[in-house]
């Protein structure tokens, strides 16, 4: 009751809720413009929230997480271009509804269910993060080495076309992260003599270059072209007949939180499969599915924001991130000083209370944007990219420097745009290099600290994978890279 | 006949990623491996700060393998030009690249500037330019968008936020 009664506490805080609907109304914007992404944008705010009070900066975050997930689906809708890869899906049935002059009904369900969704992962956040985090208390170093590494294999591999690329990106990104002093006798590593170095490479700079700079350049590369825009229309929608889908929709939403804890999948994934679904447990859909059904949008948004609530969960939990957005989250704790894992719950219940209510809130504030905004949100589709993208680049140069106020960061945040830029053009994935940049010392640590421990033992690999949670964790990972490495060479055959 | 055969594996990419990843991996694992038994380390391999990336080095140059057999698999079977055009060669003709890199290099020098100007006219300079780049031709807006933006964000970040600026 306590619990409860502290996560309404926030609800008052106008401050709090001043900063959500910032972060909110910042996510509107990134989310649904195409060029400039969630990520992108989760990664800037890092760099300039150093200051604030933790809770406040997690608000911020959140509200840019929950509402650029949902309003990817309005370009989806207005010019056929998903601001998000979340909201790919809505495209199929969202710009035909559009184009049949359905504007408003075709973003009004892209809003319910997108609200419908967000609070049903974050309902199982809530239920489900206390049990696992008790749960994972009984996990051992090796368990926690073994868990980062189920999540990097399987990011790798289901991030990337091809499975090698993804694992090679993780790789790397492990590598970085060892770059600096080491974390259990200060001995520095890699640094090769360079001084500024020897303290590390500062996560910010490199991920506002991945995700900043290097969408940029992407954007540049790709043309600037500008896509036509769908106008509102006047037509009354009738909430009821939208609200019909809605007992079905938890299905959908099922289906979101699972596949958002899973590390790697992330909202596309989750969209496709609730989409399949429809497509199958539908008997009569409103239109042809492909043509503009409204059970098309309402599967893909339930599930896609239903993903935010079951990202988090790992995250929180396990302190394992499952995709870049969560692993930018997890460098926001590690600069506050907050430790995420199985003890966060019980040693900072205020901070997981404020990202409960931030969440909450959040989910409201796509109800109140999704109502009064979108509908007009044409004109801001028509900002052309040329104008957009100089400004953006400011943005990031202030972001990396923001963060130690050092020139240096902003040399480190270009070079990673441009190295960002080139893994993209040749395929190779962004997740995984930020999730490995993340893990890295993690896995580093735990690894040694779990050979430390069994080295004393009698039989080291029965010390070391003798333990049930152990063996489970190990095969994961295996089935993993072998069906990775067989799914290959299937693809090359 | 075999330098023709080596140039063309040169340009697979996949095959010059192999290489490059293949360097990668043998610098950290001779780094790794010169630092335990060379440097000043007291611990054993299994305790020592080298060890994960003495591993992580080994499993890049499995896949650095994989990828340079794969380039050598793709040269000997691509007789034709399309399938080297699909997705193999390095040097595809984008003009939008000139852009890329143009853009690229604007903002690396421009850094280089940045501790000799204040934030406000760097500000003003990299927007004009990158407008220019990104083929805003408008005089209009190539004046006053740049000083709008720049002030915005000064104000925006220097002086509501407390952000350290440039």
């Amino acid at each position: 009751m306590n619990n409860f009664l502290d996560v309404f506490n926030n609800f008052l805080n106008l401050k709090f809720v001043l900063f959500v609907l910032i972060g909110s109304i910042a996510g509107l914007f990134v989310g649904a413009i195409p060029g400039l992404s969630v990520t992108m944008a989760t990664a800037l705010l890092v760099s300039i929230t150093y200051t604030w009070a933790p809770s406040y900066a997690l608000a911020a975050i959140i509200g840019v997480y929950v509402i650029g997930v949902f309003s990817g689906a309005v370009s989806a809708i207005l010019i056929n271009i998903p601001g998000a890869p979340s909201s790919v899906v809505t495209t199929i049935d969202g710009y035909p509804l559009a184009q049949k002059g359905e504007v408003r009904k075709a973003l009004f369900t892209a809003t319910i269910y997108s609200f419908v969704g967000s609070l049903f992962g974050i309902i199982a956040l809530w239920l489900l993060a206390k049990p696992i985090s008790n749960f994972a208390l009984k996990f051992t170093p090796m368990d926690y080495f073994l868990l980062a590494f189920f999540g990097l294999s399987t990011v790798g591999s289901l991030t990337a076309k091809d499975f090698y690329k993804g694992i090679i990106s993780a790789l790397l990104g492990i590598l970085l992260s060892m770059i600096g002093m080491d974390s259990v006798y200060g001995i520095p590593r890699l640094s090769f003599g360079i001084d500024a170095l020897n303290s590390g490479i500062n996560i910010v700079p490199v991920l506002v270059g991945l995700f900043g700079f290097a969408e940029i350049l992407f954007v540049v590369s790709c043309g600037m072209d500008q896509a036509k825009v769908i106008k509102a229309d006047s037509k009354k929608v009738s909430i009821k007949e939208i609200l019909k889908h809605f007992f079905v929709s938890l299905y959908y939403c099922s289906i979101g939180t699972f596949v958002g804890a899973l590390p790697g999948a992330g909202t596309p994934v989750a969209s496709f499969l609730a989409y399949s679904e429809a497509k199958r447990i539908t008997k009569k859909p409103s239109r042809a599915f492909g043509t503009g059904a409204i059970e098309g949008i309402v599967a893909s948004e339930a599930a896609n924001n239903a993903c935010v609530g079951g990202a988090l969960i790992p995250l929180l939990t396990l302190a394992v991130p499952g995709d870049a957005v969560t692993s930018i989250m997890l460098s926001v704790f590690n600069i506050h000083g907050l430790r995420l894992g199985p003890l966060f719950i019980k040693t900072s219940p205020d901070i997981f209370n404020s990202i409960i209510s931030a969440c909450i809130l959040s989910t409201f504030f796509i109800l109140l944007l999704g109502f009064f905004v979108t509908p007009f949100f044409g004109k801001i589709l028509n900002i052309k990219k040329k104008h957009l993208l100089p400004v953006v680049t400011l943005l990031c140069i202030i972001g990396a420097f923001a963060c130690n106020n050092r020139l240096f960061d902003v040399f480190l945040m270009l070079l990673f745009g441009f190295f960002g830029f080139v893994m993209r053009k040749k395929d190779y994935p962004l997740a995984p290099m930020t999730l490995g940049l993340v893990l890295g010392n993690m896995m580093d640590s735990n690894f040694r600290r779990a050979i430390s421990l069994a080295s004393s033992d009698d039989n080291v690999l029965l010390s070391l994978f003798g333990r049930p949670l152990t063996i489970v964790l190990a095969s994961l990972s295996l089935i993993v890279i072998i069906n990775g490495i067989i799914h290959s060479a299937k693809k090359r055959k | 006949m075999k330098f023709d055969s080596s140039k063309k594996l040169f340009k697979t990419n996949i095959f010059v990623e192999g290489l490059l990843f293949l360097i990668i991996s043998g610098t950290v694992f001779c780094y790794s491996l010169y630092e335990q038994f060379f440097g000043n380390i007291d611990y054993t391999l299994f305790l020592s700060p080298f060890l994960f990336p003495f591993l992580i080095s080994i499993c890049v140059l499995c896949i650095s393998i994989v990828f340079i057999v794969r380039g050598i698999k793709i040269c000997k079977n691509s007789e034709t030009a399309i399938a080297n055009k699909k997705n193999n060669v390095i040097y595809t003709s984008n003009k939008n690249l000139v852009y890329v890199y143009a853009v690229f290099f604007a903002v690396l020098l421009l850094s280089a500037i940045l501790p000799l100007i204040h934030f406000i006219p760097y500000g003003i300079i990299l927007i004009a330019l990158l407008l220019f780049l990104m083929n805003e031709r408008r005089l209009t807006i190539l004046i006053i968008m740049p000083i709008i933006s720049s002030f915005v964000l000064w104000f925006l970040f220097d002086y509501i936020l407390g952000v350290m600026l440039p």
